[in-house]
């Protein structure tokens, strides 16, 4: 197996100014590295402010890091040139509600990547975004919805068929599944499964769901205040967890046993 | 019985029409009940609570045979009549506690406002002292223990959890006999979930008020939960007492949604394909004739596109031509 995105000692600090000489640090990263290959799947979990969402943010480019390198395929991935990236990394961010457009109706906006990367026709256009809206588990009516028309879990649908229109390489899911319905849920978990097997489709899982993770990942990573606990195999980290910490965060399922 | 629902119809006008977003919808909650009500999204559970709390605008029609509270009809109530009862025998909660609290305001102003004047006595200064302590104390009493910074910060300074707690020690502060809450935990981490479920469990066991919880998830309901109702597409499709319908469903739908349940599915392989029912949930546009689950239906026979009517057995209620699991 290649390897598909090679993470090298990440780290990334915020300042944020208290007073008018003072500020204050925040290390919200802290010399990560990880590597996820081709057609794999590591999930991330940690508690609110251990930095997993920093860690999003860096991989999508939305923010530099303050230092440290990622190498996609090769080739060194700079922060804010989205041309780069567009076709090879999607994001799936857990606020549907806020990540759609809401001037634009949902066939427009899935339209819109395919317009800027692709070069179909209006009929081959048409057709992808048919067949991604059928995907997903939603209908060719929804093409004329606008966002606000529909439910949560349906604008979540809407925003994991835009990640999932170009086929990229990565797909990085920022807590996708936590608002969704379980058997949408079950529906879209059957859907990255069968995208992975068929495009070799590596993910990017940030996850607080122990059950989800254990479902759909190969590896996982504990996260706590910009580092990392523990790396490992899913099966092992689960029946064998080296901190506490990790222990507290597999709570809930090992209380149902 | 502390509510009693029959047949609660909800219409509203879409393009093609009037539609029958709730149909014919029957709950009961007993007194010292703790009851879920589980659907997804877009099923109408939370019409149903707002129907209760009588929070529905004009555009949404309410009709029903009786929604009763305690004897008296909640859809007819007179203005003065319905401060008496809303907000003080039946609060509510929801899911998104912060955008629920007041950004202007601290949360010590906020919770005094929920203290209400005809509780306190004595002079101006006397309620005033007496309305701090019943702040003081209804924030101990969700677990806060520093009241001073908490009465102090605003909503956006809190976290999910604790706003939460917030709305919680608001909706209590007069002893409500009914909570109504609305996919309170949904958006939190599990171990924030656990510790907001404590809470309300111990809030049940105390004062012993009734509960609804609503809940999108059938594996992540409160582990209290006495009786379950399920509800699809507008139509109650099952009631009964949590384990048995847990254990044995009897409606298809609820055996599609404890199979497609990740969190029920402890022992299942890794990276398999989860059971789900085929297509989506239909749009209001169009509605199925008849039993409005049928299309997606595994057992579906040419008699389901008449509505199945509601038919008890012992303690529990199913609308279901072809139940399952009904052999012994």
């Amino acid at each position: 197996m290649k390897p598909l995105l090679v993470v090298e000692s990440l780290r990334k600090v915020y300042h944020s100014r208290t007073g008018l000489f003072q500020q204050q640090t925040t290390v919200a990263l802290d010399d990560v590295s990880f590597t996820v290959n081709e057609g794999q799947t590591l999930a991330v979990m940690g508690t609110n402010g251990s930095g997993k969402s920093t860690l999003a943010a860096l991989i999508s480019g939305a923010v530099a890091p303050t230092s440290g390198r990622l190498v996609f395929a090769g080739e060194e991935l700079e922060a804010g040139n989205y041309r780069q990236r567009a076709q090879v990394i999607r994001m799936i961010f857990q606020d549907a509600d806020a990540s759609l457009n809401p001037h634009l109706t949902l066939g427009r906006q899935l339209e819109e990547p395919l317009l800027f990367n692709t070069k179909l026709n209006a009929r081959q256009r048409h057709e992808r975004i048919m067949k991604t809206l059928h995907q997903v588990g939603l209908l060719a009516e929804h093409m004329v919805f606008y966002p606000h028309m529909m439910s949560t879990g349906q604008k979540q649908r809407a925003s994991i068929a835009r990640a999932i229109i170009l086929q990229p390489k990565l797909l990085v899911a920022d807590e996708a599944l936590a608002t969704l319905d379980s058997s949408v849920r079950a529906q879209i978990i059957n859907l990255l499964l069968d995208l992975q097997r068929d495009l070799k489709m590596s993910y990017i899982f940030i996850s607080q769901s122990p059950e989800i993770v254990r479902h759909l990942a190969d590896e996982v990573m504990i996260m706590k205040d910009g580092q990392v606990i523990e790396h490992g195999d899913v099966q092992d980290v689960f029946t064998a967890p080296k901190e506490q910490y990790t222990e507290l965060m597999l709570m809930s399922e090992l209380q149902r046993k | 019985m502390l509510l009693d629902i029959r047949n609660l119809t909800i219409r509203t006008k879409t393009n093609i029409g009037t539609v029958n977003v709730l149909d014919k919808v029957n709950l009961q909650i007993h007194e010292g009940e703790i009851h879920t009500l589980v659907g997804e999204s877009g099923s109408g559970k939370s019409l149903i609570a707002r129907a209760i709390m009588g929070f529905l605008s004009e555009r949404w029609d309410v009709t029903a045979d009786r929604v009763w509270f305690e004897g008296k009809d909640l859809l007819s109530l007179s203005a003065a009549e319905r401060r008496d009862i809303i907000g003080v025998d039946i609060a509510m909660i929801f899911q998104d506690a912060k955008s629920y609290l007041d950004p202007n305001l601290t949360i010590g102003e906020q919770l005094s406002e929920a203290v209400l004047d005809r509780d306190l006595d004595g002079s101006w200064w006397q309620r005033s002292k007496q309305r701090k302590e019943r702040v003081i104390s209804l924030l101990h009493r969700v677990g806060i223990k520093n009241h001073k910074a908490m009465m102090q910060s605003y909503a956006h300074e809190l976290s999910e959890g604790a706003a939460q707690k917030i709305m919680i020690a608001s909706a209590i502060a007069h002893r409500p006999k009914l909570l109504i809450a609305d996919e309170p935990t949904s958006t939190m981490e599990p171990a924030t979930r656990q510790q907001i479920y404590r809470l309300l469990a111990q809030f049940h066991a105390r004062y012993g008020m009734s509960m609804l919880m609503i809940s999108q998830d059938l594996g992540a309901i409160m582990p209290q939960t006495e009786r379950i109702s399920m509800i699809y597409s507008g139509q109650l499709m099952e009631t009964g007492p949590a384990e048995p319908l847990l254990q044995k469903p009897y409606h298809p739908y609820t055996e599609a949604l404890l199979n497609t349940s990740l969190y029920r599915q402890a022992e299942s392989q890794p990276r398999t394909k989860l059971p789900t029912l085929p297509g989506v949930e239909p749009t209001l546009q169009h509605l199925p004739i008849g039993c409005r689950l049928g299309p997606r239906c595994p057992y579906a026979k040419p008699e389901c596109i008449k509505t199945p009517k509601t038919l008890k057995l012992r303690d529990r209620m199913y609308a279901c031509h072809h139940p399952v699991n009904l052999e012994d």
